[in-house]
């Protein structure tokens, strides 16, 4: 029965990953451009240059949300850093079309008009996770994804006779056999992070997946279940009573004392303006491994400490480690580069599988095949054509349209639909080709529309020492390369094919 | 029944049989997982909110562990009889303790 039982988890294997593989490539490449959520929105800004230091930008920002939105619920407030100058705000406004707004604003003044309206880097993480679904729904897909995605890997593995020696096995321009060799190659080269961060994935979304563990012990007591889990937090109704914020700077600088080395990281008022309101500091989620690991609580009118709290109970300490691991917010520079490089390896294992399903299967007929071939080009190439338009978009749209942030992700769908129609229209290999050149050509010349748009280039940038740009940009042109590399491959590799089966060959 | 009703029936058989280990695979391995949370959240001899999240972390890992084993099993009634006996077990030893206090 050996040979069945490797037949059969090989079948497990390839559909597993083929069911929500054009997702989990989406999911993939928003969740590694996400490594670079900070950068990213640094770069949609061009207008931000002012840099103030946290507690200073954080007093700006209570004293616009008191100005602007006194009636919100709560204000979520992250502390600018080294790698973004804003203060990222979250708040609820039934006037935003979402419910609740996400915005940027400025360090020094606190509103969020210095810079152009967008999502930036946000709308990446917000999709990795959300998929631009309603709550719940994008979550519960994601957290699907993700599962199939580990059934994948782990049943990847036990088909795989030799993981070792597939770390130097590349047999190029050999069809088939050179597909199955790159995606044994991405997929085990960075296998530890695959699994890591497949595993610590699900975790994020723990309490989605599996609210049974909490149901088994609190029936439907969430409010004690959610007490016990976070003892930290302190949370109270408001009373309905107004009463003023005691100012702010004095509880940043009595949890800066407590945090010793740590850096003030998250701020969150709950009930702002009420007598109930609630004022919770958290130690900078890039200190250490796990997320959220440290907070101080203030009564909002008078200042006091309600409560200090450094989570030590292991196994909530394993969760918050896992979550962190996830989120990599305590990756250096190296390590960050390091998330990046494998979370591309990552999605290229996914799109070489997607690939490898036609290519085992060329003598399949009807709808399904023809439709997969296809949807293998608008998804592989069309995810990150989106990204591109995203990108695209915040340079060119006039700075002063109405709900500028939301017509910046309209774009984003529409790139993303437009290469997906393409690809339903056109012969497989040529799309594959045609829309990597497009792709290459886009990438590349996105640095020269951001020079014109902004008047800040890459020379300016490498002059004046602002990595930020110049990053951006020289990874732009590693993008354009690579694409263009690609495109290149694809016309020999279906010319190849061509020839060997003949006319009637369904290409990849 | 006539002998070609009874060939299509035949043949019909092995797409049952995939729809069955399909539905074992998942909505079994997810069942089995519940119970699995179920019963260590209220069985570990640790403070309740530390079992709550060990259990969940742990019932996370057992889903894909439970699709793998119901596809590696040849025979698709031990293949059952093992996800389906095992969340009984699992779920008798969870109603047994019953919810903490």
């Amino acid at each position: 029965m050996k040979t069945g039982f490797r037949q059969s988890i090989a079948g497990l294997h390839s559909w597993s990953g083929l069911i929500l593989g054009w997702l989990l490539f989406a999911i993939a490449l928003s969740g590694t451009a996400t490594v670079f959520r900070s950068e990213i929105s640094g770069w949609m800004r061009p207008e931000v240059v002012a840099t103030t230091p946290p507690d200073a930008a954080i007093k700006a920002a209570v004293r616009w949300l008191e100005a602007h939105h006194p009636k919100a619920a709560g204000w979520y407030l992250t502390a600018p850093d080294e790698r973004i100058p804003t203060t990222q705000a979250v708040f609820d406004d039934a006037a935003a079309p979402a419910g609740y707004r996400d915005i940027a604003l400025d360090p020094v003044s606190g509103s969020p008009d210095v810079a152009r309206a967008t999502l930036g880097g946000e709308f990446l993480y917000r999709f990795h996770f959300e998929l631009q679904l309603p709550y719940p729904w994008g979550r519960y897909l994601a957290v699907a994804a993700a599962m199939l995605m580990l059934i994948a890997i782990v049943s990847g593995i036990i088909v795989h006779k030799r993981i070792f020696k597939d770390i130097f096995t590349f047999r190029a321009g050999k069809g088939k056999r050179s597909w199955l060799d790159a995606h044994n190659v991405l997929g085990v080269l960075a296998l530890p992070f695959h699994l890591m961060i497949t595993v610590t994935g699900i975790v994020t979304l723990l309490s989605l997946v599996m609210p049974w563990g909490t149901a088994a012990n609190y029936g439907e007591d969430l409010k004690t279940a959610f007490a016990e889990a976070a003892p930290g937090l302190v949370s109270r109704d408001p009373a309905g009573r107004p009463a003023p914020l005691a100012p702010i700077g004095p509880m940043l600088a009595a949890a800066q004392h407590r945090f010793g080395e740590g850096r003030v990281g998250r701020v969150s008022i709950a009930n702002p303006g009420d007598v109930n309101a609630i004022v919770t500091i958290s130690r900078h989620d890039g200190d250490q491994l796990a997320y959220a690991a440290q907070t101080v609580s203030f009564d909002g009118p008078s200042g006091q400490i309600l409560k200090t709290y450094a989570e030590t109970r292991p196994a909530q300490r394993t969760y918050d480690v896992l979550y962190g691991l996830h989120m990599g917010r305590f990756a250096p520079q190296v390590s960050r580069w390091l998330y990046f490089l494998c979370g591309l390896a990552l999605a290229a294992t996914i799109a070489t599988g997607l690939i490898l399903w036609i290519r085992s299967r060329p003598q399949a007929r009807g709808a399904g095949p023809w439709i997969a071939a296809r949807l293998n080009v608008g998804a592989v190439a069309g995810f990150p054509a989106a990204i591109l338009g995203f990108f695209y978009a915040n340079r060119l749209f006039p700075v002063d349209i109405p709900e500028r942030a939301e017509a910046e992700v309209s774009a984003f769908f529409w790139v993303w639909g437009a290469a997906i129609l393409f690809a339903m229209l056109r012969e497989p290999a040529r799309a594959w080709r045609e829309a990597f050149a497009v792709l290459a050509a886009a990438a590349a010349l996105l640095p020269v529309v951001s020079f014109v748009a902004t008047g800040r280039g890459l020379w300016s940038a490498v002059i004046g020492g602002d990595w930020l740009f110049a990053g951006f940009d020289l990874t732009l042109f590693a993008f354009a390369v690579l694409a263009a590399a690609i495109a290149r491959r694809a016309g020999v590799a279906s010319a190849d094919s061509a020839r060997r089966r003949g006319p009637r060959a369904v290409p990849a | 029944m006539s002998p070609s009703r009874l060939q299509s029936l035949r043949r019909a058989v092995p797409a049952v049989r995939a729809v069955a280990r399909l539905l074992l695979a998942s909505v079994g391995g997810y069942g089995l997982a519940v119970a699995l949370a179920y019963a260590l959240a209220r069985g570990l001899p640790v403070a309740r909110s530390e079992a709550t999240v060990s259990a969940s972390l742990a019932a996370i890992l057992a889903m894909p562990v439970a699709a793998i084993w119901t596809y590696g099993t040849p025979r698709l009634g031990r293949a059952a009889g093992g996800i389906l006996g095992l969340t009984a077990v699992l779920a008798a030893a969870a109603w047994m303790i019953g919810q903490p206090a």
